[in-house]
């Protein structure tokens, strides 16, 4: 079993000042593979002070030398991508082909935008004889999940380079392994010393260190709604800025004239993919409520296809989930919507026939679902999809809305005018029309209780940029 | 010079197109900055009126016309609001000055017509600014992005330019869509980059509308 005990501080592997021992479970088999340290305040405090010292430097290089860095980053990644896909299945569980064709193939996907935005982006504007300058905010906290783990940490710093700030980044203790070998992909390209830093460790210590740090000048997390509540708390007394990516109820709104048997049938893939362990998962499928039955009977026979496994067996759709604390709260769900009186259509509580370790859910569906049931109104993070009937279209759009949560959205219409009617009605920040195919360079946030800001293409860059005035700086 | 009573009494707070007391019955009793001595009373809000004003506010913005109207609407409000308060400057002016003690030859300036200038600009950023736009997305597909009102806005004003701070917030808000509440308060607030188009960045979301390749 592999120690990877030490930190990234100041462009070296160090070992902690202080820290405890972690084990980083296979969710798959339940067994540890590696072991990790969780570090103290001591250790953020070196490594904000090492991001502090390459700040001066780092923010004054030029736009070339930031492109330069980027592509040798970019060469780099390429260079160790397999190992990066199976690593990321081996600890937190997507299955090889979702960690090859889009776990690690999103890294590459930010770097590139960043690259190409970096390339064209205007600095500098003259508005009459006031100069607008953006400069990089500065020392910067990046906190993130392990559920896409690359995908969030990339999408943090090939921004925060492309503006030229300095950062102390906390992976998530779940998946550590990842973003370990990611700093080797960094260091490998010569990233100067100090610009970017890796403490591991949990919540508690290292990321409210991090939140609280006056060392710090921004913070950006992306995971659970709760924890996004504590980091701004903590930041608040030194008046960072604090970006927030959390939680999602995202509603998959069927109208009466999409094609109900594609769409319903995608609709269900969607909310499983990566065992539903996506922050903008279609969770919420709205059907008419005279197609429901037709609606059910179609989610039925999608979900029981779906083959659920070892992430490294071929032919497996869905792994586990990555750990015992969210199988048990996914179980809990699941009986609460058997409790509440929803109808189980298909899967349910327990792991599916077969698996006996592993923390494997069965793809369930509930039907007859309302909007006040507790499954349709917290996010379960597992493949668990809740199938709610409206009246008419005003009642789709009421249903939609009425959740504190407001991350994704998805419409489906024969009509495409019609949908993009729907979609300006719905109150969230990114929405997919009739399955429209991803978009990194599309702005990726939430409104309401899903967080602040906006990231992906030239919305990342611009959370890492302050704006300054220049007045005077031309002559009146 | 405008005739402001000496002693100026408002009873009332304004809440979902109403004047009201506070449903404490509480009052502020104004201290004139120069003399030391009262010049006036004004509600004081209670937990109870902010709820009030907030349910108000959430009903306009989820159910009213407001949130709907096209920008040149809201850019036509925000002019409509500039005129009413230049009609009124001389007496914003003497009482801004007896509150806050900013010397009276100053006070039309420095106090209200900054406060009725920020309100022409939005005027006229409503009806410019790009509130939609369509980009290319990176996969060959176009993306509509929209800069929607971001909801219910509640300001915090300080005493130092009074009016103009409220300009600043009420001026990009009403822009953008949102609706506002409550809106008065002695508290400390930070001036940051308010004015101009980075101005209305808080007050709206980012939405992107991700089309279909064949769209």
């Amino acid at each position: 079993m592999q120690e990877r005990l030490q930190f990234y501080i100041d462009g070296r592997w160090v070992d902690p000042v202080e820290a405890r021992r972690f084990d980083v479970i296979d969710p798959a088999t339940e067994q540890p593979i590696a072991r990790i340290a969780l570090g103290s305040a001591k250790d953020v405090d070196l490594a904000v002070a090492a991001a502090r010292r390459a700040f001066e430097s780092f923010s004054q290089t030029s736009r070339e030398e930031r492109l330069a860095l980027l592509r040798r980053i970019a060469a780099e990644y390429q260079k160790r991508y397999d190992e990066l896909a199976e690593t990321i299945s081996r600890e937190m569980g997507a299955p090889l082909w979702l960690s090859k064709a889009a776990q690690a193939a999103t890294g590459l996907g930010h770097l590139n935008q960043a690259i190409q935005i970096l390339e064209g982006y205007a600095f500098e504007e003259l508005r009459g004889t006031t100069l607008v300058r953006r400069e990089p905010i500065g020392v910067c906290g990046l906190i993130t999940p392990w559920n896409w783990p690359v995908n969030q940490i990339m999408c943090k710093v090939a921004p925060a380079l492309a503006a030229g700030c300095t950062m102390v980044l906390k992976p998530t203790e779940l998946a550590p392994l990842n973003a370990l070998l990611l700093a080797e992909v960094f260091h490998a390209a010569g990233v100067p010393a100090g610009v970017f830093n890796l403490v591991n460790g949990d919540g508690p210590t290292v990321g409210q260190a991090i939140a609280s740090h006056p060392g710090i000048d921004m913070v950006s997390f992306t995971g659970s709604t709760r924890a996004g509540i504590e980091v701004a708390r903590a930041a608040a007394p030194t008046v960072k800025r604090v970006t927030q990516e959390l939680g999602g109820k995202s509603a998959n709104i069927v109208l009466d004239d999409a094609d109900l048997a594609a769409v319903v049938g995608a609709g269900v893939m969607g909310c499983a993919m990566n065992s539903g362990q996506s922050c903008n998962a279609p969770t919420r499928m709205l059907v008419p409520a005279s197609r429901h039955a037709e609606a059910v009977a179609i989610a039925k026979a999608t979900a029981e296809k779906i083959s659920v496994g070892d992430p490294f067996a071929q032919g497996t759709r869905i792994g586990p989930v990555v750990s015992e604390t969210q199988w048990k709260k996914i179980q809990g769900l699941i009986q609460k919507g058997i409790d509440e009186g929803a109808t189980l259509v298909t899967g349910g509580p327990g792991r599916p026939e077969g698996l006996a370790r592993g923390w494997y859910v069965r793809p369930t569906v509930f039907a007859g679902v309302r909007n006040d049931m507790t499954i349709a109104r917290e996010e379960i993070f597992g493949p668990v999809l809740a199938i709610l009937p409206y009246r008419d279209e005003e009642d789709a759009v009421r249903i939609a809305n009425e959740t504190p949560y407001g991350l994704a959205g998805y419409v489906s219409s024969g009509d495409l005018a019609r949908a993009r009617r729907v979609a300006t009605r719905i109150r969230a920040g990114q929405i997919n029309l009739n399955g429209a195919s991803p978009d990194f360079s599309a702005p990726f946030g939430g409104y309401k209780q899903s967080g602040n800001g906006r990231e992906w293409g030239i919305f990342g860059l611009e959370e890492f940029l302050e704006t300054k005035a220049v007045i005077g700086w031309a002559a009146g | 010079m405008a005739d402001t009573p000496a002693f100026l009494e408002r009873n009332d707070l304004f809440i979902d197109g109403e004047w009201a007391p506070s449903r404490s019955g509480a009052t502020i009793e104004v201290l004139g900055a120069a003399t030391e001595q009262p010049i006036g009373r004004a509600p004081d809000a209670s937990p109870a009126d902010v709820d009030r004003a907030v349910a108000a506010a959430r009903r306009a913005f989820d159910t009213g016309p407001f949130p709907g109207w096209s920008p040149e609407q809201r850019g036509d409000a925000i002019a409509r609001l500039s005129k009413a308060l230049q009609a009124r400057a001389p007496t914003l002016a003497q009482l801004i000055s007896r509150e806050n003690g900013c010397p009276a030859q100053q006070s039309m300036g420095v106090q209200v017509l900054s406060a009725t200038m920020v309100l022409d600009l939005y005027a006229q950023l409503a009806r410019s600014h790009p509130w939609v736009e369509e980009r290319q997305g990176m996969l060959g597909g176009r993306v509509r992005v929209r800069r929607a009102p971001v909801g219910v806005c509640a300001g915090i004003l300080p005493w130092n330019v009074p009016l103009f701070i409220a300009a600043m917030k009420l001026g990009p808000a009403l822009a953008a869509g949102c609706t506002v509440a409550p809106f008065g308060g002695f508290k400390k607030s930070g001036v940051g980059r308010e004015l101009g188009p980075e101005g209305i960045e808080p007050y709206t979301e980012y939405q992107s509308i991700i089309l279909p390749a064949q769209g």
